[in-house]
């Protein structure tokens, strides 16, 4: 049987385990969608600067295979 | 100089490894009962007969000495090193006689990586292995990422020992100044993140439409794996086979809460966010994985399969936070690797899982307290460098409240990277050497020896029998963080070089002092 004082003393360890574990729980989830902000950021930066690159033109070659008939 | 093992230290090493694999067969009581329940008869006889192994082994070894009294340093790194080997020997007994690995050495490799939590898996046609054999991989894992020793010390088996043993099994820190209490501590967290995270991954495979049976044992087992960041999966398409991006999301948060020093989890436990925030590895780490996210981002926007933006937040973000954390969970399969991905992509997956995550946690690698140490020192030099002779300059970082950065954490953290670094490079060589593809080679080495498992095709069955041999150092070496490993191995050759040949290396030691003297 526990005493009242101990069943206090259990429920505000408890209360702070909750409390700490939430803030730590809801931090991830924010910086997780921090790297997805991120990445969205750079995968637009890096889509801009693969359509500014110039493709090499050239002349388009036709490979026979086989022989001719 | 160097301290040789006496016969007494020996019976005294035989004696505490005796107990170790006591208590690990405590373990094998999980397989059993998933046997009885599942009405898997053939595995439930290997296990039995393995539990029996268990017992007469660890048995004999403890009668070697009745009453071993206190270990000394050099007795408790012996007994670390070799228990991290000699469970894996024996734990590999029982998977050997499944049909689903091709040789004992297999099963050894798979053991080791269960129990270094490595997670790199070499089982042959996974998806028919039964529920007991599974059972027992998950259980090697749950052992070894809360360590042997810390175990055999919440049960208070070691006695007044137990202090050497924790310190030598790379734990750094006390969390409470009582070993046993903080070796309970650990274990309570554990089974209290795994119990929440099995509940809500498997109300998911609920909802996925597998059945309940399967739902709760896979929900443990990839709990387990997450939480101890270790990477064994219950399924040979790897979280693939679930297609949902909840378990992802689920296993991802667990995986993290994984990787955080147990010391900010007694921390956050008491309210005290603000220590969890204000933590240098937490800034360091969450730094560290921006650079990271960018530079992928960049190298991903450029590949063939992977560019486009939800593929890349989907599967890059998954791969390397399960890198990072040196877990070892994959939603890319391991072809795709080095097919689809692009090289810088893949090399990025690769010193993810050679930094490594948070020290004193599960995590595997060269750890971030060690760069940011070491950062903190290149700061300190510099700040000496412009400040007037008479200044004194002390450098202060922040775990648990603040801290000074001593020569002697320098020392460690530059010994610990120079040897994780010459492992890495020694592996690749020999990975290289056995005819793969270099980047392969190099990924697959950094992914032994910092645990982290991701593997690029070059563990499969069939694999040549040398590099497994060096791949199962690597795993060993990795997770005791190199120190007690190399003093184990020193003290094994001294111990086992005739006297009269160390007595004329001392001799001839002086005489060349001596002539340098003069």
């Amino acid at each position: 049987m526990k005493s009242p004082r101990e069943k206090r003393e259990l429920l505000e360890a408890a209360r702070n385990a909750i409390t700490g574990y939430t803030a730590v729980v809801l931090g991830i989830v924010c910086f997780i969608l921090a790297l997805m902000l991120l990445m969205a950021a750079t995968r637009f930066i890096a889509g801009l600067s693969i359509a500014a690159t110039p493709t090499a033109t050239g002349q388009t070659q036709t490979v026979v295979v086989g022989p001719r008939t | 100089m160097w301290q040789r093992l006496s016969f007494y230290d020996v019976r005294i090493i035989g004696h505490y490894l005796g107990v170790l694999i006591l208590v690990s067969a405590i373990g094998l009581l999980a397989p059993i009962a998933t046997a009885i329940i599942f009405g898997e008869w053939q595995p439930l006889g290997r296990y039995l007969l393995a539990a029996g192994i268990f017992l007469i082994a660890g048995s004999a070894l403890r009668f070697l000495s009745i009453s071993p009294g206190r270990l000394s340093r050099q007795q408790a790194m012996a007994v670390t090193g070799l228990a991290w080997l000699a469970l894996a020997f024996f734990a590999a007994i029982p998977l050997a006689g499944s049909g689903h690995y091709s040789n004992y050495l297999d099963a050894l490799f798979e053991a080791v990586s269960g129990f270094t939590t490595t997670g790199a898996s070499i089982v042959r046609d996974l998806d028919h292995l039964s529920y007991a054999d599974n059972m027992w991989r998950f259980m090697m894992h749950l052992m070894g990422g809360l360590g042997l020793v810390v175990i055999a010390l919440s049960f208070g088996l070691f006695g007044k020992g137990g202090a050497s043993l924790f310190n030598s099994e790379a734990h750094s820190e006390h969390i409470v100044p009582n070993v046993v209490q903080t070796t309970q501590f650990i274990a309570k967290i554990t089974l209290t993140f795994i119990g929440i995270s099995t509940v809500i991954v498997g109300l998911v495979c609920l909802g996925l439409g597998i059945d309940p049976a399967r739902s709760l044992l896979q929900s443990l087992w990839l709990s387990i794996s997450a939480f101890m960041t270790a990477g064994f999966v219950p399924m040979s398409q790897n979280v693939m086979y679930y297609h949902s991006a909840v378990i992802e999301a689920v296993l991802v948060i667990i995986m993290l809460l994984g990787c955080i020093n147990f010391t900010l989890h007694a921390e956050i436990m008491k309210g005290r966010i603000r220590d969890f925030f204000d933590d240098m590895e937490v800034r360091y780490a969450a730094l560290w994985l921006g650079v990271i996210v960018i530079v992928l981002t960049a190298s991903l926007a450029g590949s063939r399969i992977f560019s486009d933006l939800p593929t890349i937040e989907r599967r890059g973000l998954f791969m390397v936070f399960a890198a990072f954390s040196t877990t070892g969970f994959q939603n890319i399969a391991s072809p795709q690797l080095t097919d689809a991905l692009s090289s810088g992509a893949f090399l990025i997956l690769a010193l993810l899982m050679a930094v490594g995550a948070c020290s004193g946690s599960t995590a595997g690698g060269i750890k971030i307290r060690r760069f940011g140490i070491l950062v903190k020192n290149i700061v300190s030099t510099l700040k000496e460098a412009l400040s007037p002779d008479s200044a004194r300059v002390v450098t202060m970082y922040n775990h648990a409240g603040k801290r000074v950065v001593t020569p002697g954490l320098i020392r460690e953290a530059t010994t610990v990277l120079l040897l994780y670094g010459v492992t890495y490079i020694v592996g690749a060589f020999i990975g290289i050497a056995h005819g793969y593809d270099a980047s392969q080679a190099i990924f697959e080495s950094v992914a032994m020896a910092s645990n982290g498992g991701i593997t690029s095709g070059i563990v499969v069955p069939g694999m040549p029998a040398s590099l497994e041999l060096f791949y199962l150092f690597e795993m060993w070496a990795g997770r005791l963080e190199f120190v007690t490993l190399l003093a184990l191995l020193i003290q094994l050759v001294v111990s086992l070089t005739p006297s009269r040949f160390l007595g004329w290396i001392h001799a001839h030691n002086e005489a060349r002092e001596k002539r340098a003297r003069r």
